[in-house]
């Protein structure tokens, strides 16, 4: 289906210019199943080592941009102790746009990598 | 203080955090993120955190302002330019309104001579004060002022035997800084080369609110004088009203420019082609007005205090611009559109009834 490929790989650009950090990894806890608000917060804060701890209304606010680029969407609702818990999964371009993401850190790391192992150690002889 | 009292209060406080959203999307997603606001908050906590308060409000004002769209951003703006330049010339033009125009009176007038006239000076004083006018066509349409019009108290000194004008201008420079008038400054105008003696000069201060300027003539056909023009130099909370307008007229067009792009998005394109046209029409209308009126500490930009009339006056609009005046008022038509079509009720959509 042209369409939607064509739609596909407009999100996973879009989505591989401006992935920040926390949508990233608002997307990588969203990765092997769906989750409700709190735990997103709960396993980004996990995924980083307790680095990023997002609050709501970033989380909020990162989850309407997301959707809006058709990189996650609803799943299910659910009601627990009168609290409403809306479970958030990755589309298929959210998936595609992940591993794009991951792809391109891979080379990224890999550059530093043979460019740091490459570089003359500070204080090192010239070569003649 | 139980779990349950302290979680209802907590989440009463939330609710009020969440009306910085829409109301639409507060009504969607608001019980979602209460659950999670409730879910992530401290045991025992009761008031919600300082920064999770403050990033509710800032996303809850970013969705709001997301929903106005980029056009009204752009008609905010421009209409928060012209409503801050229309503002603070208005409050310019109020301030130097209450100015007493008969003020500065024949006796602070005598009573402030000796602090400038070095020479002996007549006591009959002489005062001009006039009220304020409102006369936007004081010579014709397209050349007309609207302004205020201070009061002036002449007093004439004598001017000395043999004494040329620059050195009764120089006395009186002396003569003013003594008695501690400020900002003295003195011009001195010449009927020829550089080298002929000066045929006019001018020294003016300002002292407890009053400009005082001293004018020395010297010339064949009129015999030397030496005249002492007593204003007020600037109105007393001129600065301050001419902020606060400024702010108040910025704060209402952005107000004004949003209210009108958020009505219009009810009309097809055509409608709101229109009201895009008739926004750029209000801006070229107003802003000849509204650049004329910046105001100065003796005016406005294009029309500063003229004291060589019968007067000091400040015209408000920097309307003696030519031609702004008569485009500011025809602006009020394009205004007046936009306006009327926000305000216009919408028609309900008629409904066929059907039968079985």
């Amino acid at each position: 289906m042209p369409g939607f490929a064509y739609r596909t790989i407009n999100c996973i650009l879009a989505a591989m210019a401006s992935i920040r950090r926390p949508s990233f990894l608002i997307l990588l806890a969203l990765a092997p199943a769906p989750l409700h608000g709190y735990a997103v917060i709960k396993e980004v804060a996990r995924l980083s080592d307790d680095k990023t701890r997002l609050a709501a209304g970033t989380l909020y606010a990162a989850l309407d941009r997301l959707s809006d680029e058709g990189l996650v969407q609803v799943d299910r609702e659910e009601t627990v102790d009168g609290r409403l818990r809306r479970y958030y999964r990755l589309t298929d371009p959210g998936i595609a746009a992940l591993a794009a993401e991951a792809e391109q850190m891979r080379r990224d790391a890999r550059m530093v990598t043979r460019r740091l192992s490459a570089a003359r150690p500070v204080g090192a002889p010239r070569p003649a | 203080m139980p779990d349950d009292i302290r979680t209802r209060r907590l989440a009463r406080r939330y609710r009020r955090w969440l009306i910085a959203y829409p109301r639409t999307y507060r009504h969607e997603r608001g019980p979602e993120i209460l659950a999670t606001l409730l879910d992530a908050a401290d045991p025992g906590r009761s008031r919600p955190a300082g920064r999770e308060a403050a990033l509710l409000l800032r996303h809850g004002l970013g969705r709001r302002l997301a929903e106005f769209g980029r056009r009204a951003f752009v008609i905010a703006a421009f209409a928060a330019v012209l409503g801050g330049l229309s503002g603070i010339a208005l409050g310019s033009w109020l301030a130097w309104r209450d100015v007493d125009p008969m003020a500065p009176d024949k006796a602070t007038a005598i009573g402030l001579a000796p602090t400038v006239l070095p020479v002996p000076f007549n006591d009959r004083v002489d005062q001009f004060g006039r009220h304020t006018f409102w006369n936007p066509y004081s010579r014709n349409t397209l050349f007309g002022g609207t302004g205020v019009r201070a009061g002036r108290t002449s007093v004439t000194g004598m001017m000395p035997p043999q004494a040329g004008v620059k050195q009764v201008a120089a006395a009186v420079t002396r003569q003013m800084r003594a008695h501690g008038w400020q900002d003295v400054r003195t011009t001195v105008h010449r009927d020829g080369p550089q080298t002929a003696p000066a045929a006019f000069a001018e020294v003016t201060g300002t002292r407890a609110g009053y400009l005082a300027a001293v004018q020395i003539t010297q010339a064949e056909s009129n015999p030397s004088a030496l005249n002492l023009d007593l204003m007020w130099s600037e109105p007393p909370g001129h600065l301050r009203d001419t902020i606060l307008g400024g702010l108040a007229g910025a704060l209402l067009g952005a107000l004004l420019g949003l209210y009108t792009a958020r009505r219009m998005r009810r009309y097809g394109p055509g409608r709101q082609r229109a009201y895009s046209r008739l926004c750029v029409a209000t801006l070229l209308m107003l802003a000849p007005a509204c650049l004329g009126n910046i105001p100065t500490s003796t005016g406005s930009l294009l029309a500063n205090t003229h004291r060589n009339g019968h007067g000091p006056s400040v015209y408000w609009g920097g309307f003696v611009f030519f031609g702004a005046e008569p485009l500011a008022i025809l602006s009020l038509v394009p205004i007046l559109a936009i306006v009327v079509c926000c305000v216009w009720p919408q028609r309900a959509p008629v409904r066929t009834p059907t039968t079985a």
